[in-house]
């Protein structure tokens, strides 16, 4: 099991899901700082704008 | 192609079809608001049709789990991508309402992807890093139903019908790639040893062990939770929060329903995109031997991640209590934050599961995954019920948490509890009285 640790970590696919992982939270995060400036600004979607 | 190649690959397609089938499992409610104008429906009729999304989860869920251990995960792949796209289609061209009802009451079967994807993913990845392969899969996949929500109307505008037909063309493409580069496991031996435990026997005793029955109620309260919050918030914040956002200027019909669908997809957003990372900590807990919690069990191979689940649950019934706090002050900045916070507690939840799942039922995971995923969207329907019959629309969430979550983390404490190793043949009746010719715990389980 251990040699399958070591395998698959240094074959790469690991470290690269890891950013992958990284990327797709980002987006989480705009998505949710989008909605917070909607809701301050009243900007960001139909109407709004005060 | 590396062996390793091969792995990513078969990952990729996972959460492709998955990805494909979560957005049009949720197709019809994004277009809700065309749907309801065409036909004249009244808000009951229109509840009716979005709640008929998770009528055949359950069933058809646990039918597809034990056919993907059977028949491989490409070929059942690719036979639920074919009817659903091809009912996707027949759905752009129905002549009446009843005719779109039934046909996307069969395209929102395309939820039980979910199970294949698991079992596929399952079958290529070893148990140090099924965590982040399933949360990776499962992450990428339910984000379809938020990045539907915000890009069909944009693309589509009141077109569903365009909609519908693309979609089902491009699961019909999907379906004829997964037939032909899907690849069942990583060994014809895996692969085999999964085909004959998927008898009725091996399912009957599945599913009546006390670790899946805990395991499905845990994930009742995070994707149950998550599903039918994909249903109700947009509804929830267009009602409670309406002077605040007539105060904002958004007025009209439309604007209101852009900006409620808008806060709502940050629930969405961040309980689909941090749920590998999840997945990512169960990974970290494991190689740690991290044990926080004294009344589970610590020495179990597999015992870390189970105290990772147990953090989730914990997680989520605390933020549930503060965002009925959030909504009763009526601050919509603060109640967002909370909202996605609660994301992030589900996320936890539901990509700490099958870190465990697939591992502890390894001989049977698609039987396993087909129970827990889809017993788990009961709470789907339950729990909006419970949120729209309390007089004060924001104390629904800490009524849910306080009679359903903590009692379901009480039960997950005592099939979990301490001992040498997990039971996981603890349960109703044992395996010599159904019939096994095995059990499910092997010397090797856990490791």
């Amino acid at each position: 099991m251990n040699q399958a640790t070591e395998s698959s970590h240094n074959s790469g696919w690991y470290r690269y899901g890891i950013i992958f992982i990284a990327i797709e939270a980002g987006i989480a995060i705009l998505q949710t700082i989008f909605a917070l400036y909607m809701v301050l600004s009243g900007a960001g979607g139909i109407g709004g704008g005060h | 192609m590396t062996q390793n190649g091969t792995k990513v690959g078969q990952l990729v397609l996972a959460a492709s079809g998955f990805l494909m089938s979560f957005a049009m499992w949720f197709a019809t409610a994004a277009f809700s608001v065309a749907i309801m104008k065409e036909y004249g429906l009244e808000k009951a009729q229109l509840a009716i049709l979005a709640s008929s999304a998770m009528w055949l989860q359950p069933f058809f869920r646990q039918l597809t789990g034990v056919l993907a251990d059977r028949f491989g995960a490409p070929r059942t792949a690719a036979i639920a991508l074919l009817y659903t796209g091809l009912f996707s289609i027949l759905s752009a061209f129905s002549r009446n309402y009843t005719e779109l009802f039934i046909t996307r009451l069969v395209v929102a079967t395309a939820g039980i992807f979910f199970v294949i994807g698991i079992q596929h993913v399952t079958q290529w990845f070893e148990k140090n890093e099924i965590g982040l392969a399933q949360g990776i899969y499962a992450g990428t996949g339910n984000v379809g139903a938020g990045l539907g929500a915000l890009l069909l109307p944009r693309l589509y505008g009141l077109d569903y019908r365009s909609a519908f037909l693309h979609m089902g063309i491009l699961a019909l493409a999907l379906a004829v790639i997964y037939w032909r580069f899907g690849v069942a496991g990583i060994t014809a031996e895996r692969v085999a040893q999964t085909r004959t435990s998927a008898t009725a026997r091996d399912t009957v005793y599945v599913i009546t062990r006390f670790a899946a029955i805990a395991l499905m109620f845990q994930y009742a309260m995070t994707f149950g939770l998550e599903v039918g919050m994909n249903a109700w918030l947009p509804g929830y914040y267009r009602l409670a929060f309406q002077p605040q956002f007539e105060a904002l200027g958004y007025k009209s019909l439309e604007a209101l329903a852009i900006v409620a669908g808008s806060l709502a997809a940050v629930q969405s957003f961040n309980a689909s995109l941090w749920r590998p990372f999840s997945g990512f900590i169960s990974d970290l807990f494991l190689r740690n031997r991290w044990t926080p919690w004294p009344f589970l069990n610590r020495t179990d191979p597999i015992a870390p991640r189970l105290h990772w689940v147990f953090t989730s649950m914990l997680a989520v019934t605390i933020m549930m209590l503060v965002f009925t706090w959030a909504g009763l002050t009526g601050n919509l900045p603060f109640s967002i934050i909370a909202l996605a916070f609660l994301g992030f507690a589900t996320a936890f939840g539901t990509g700490s599961n099958f870190g465990v799942t697939p591992v502890l039922f390894r001989k049977n995971p698609g039987i396993a995954t087909g129970f827990i995923g889809g017993m788990a969207t009961i709470g789907g329907v339950i729990y909006p019920l419970i949120y729209g019959s309390v007089p004060n629309l924001h104390t629904g969430y800490a009524l849910v948490a306080a009679v359903i979550f903590i009692p379901f983390m009480l039960i997950f404490a005592l099939a979990f509890r301490p001992g040498k190793r997990i039971e996981v043949d603890s349960g109703l009746g044992s395996w010599q009285a159904i019939g096994l010719s095995s059990p499910l715990a092997e010397p090797s389980q856990g490791d």
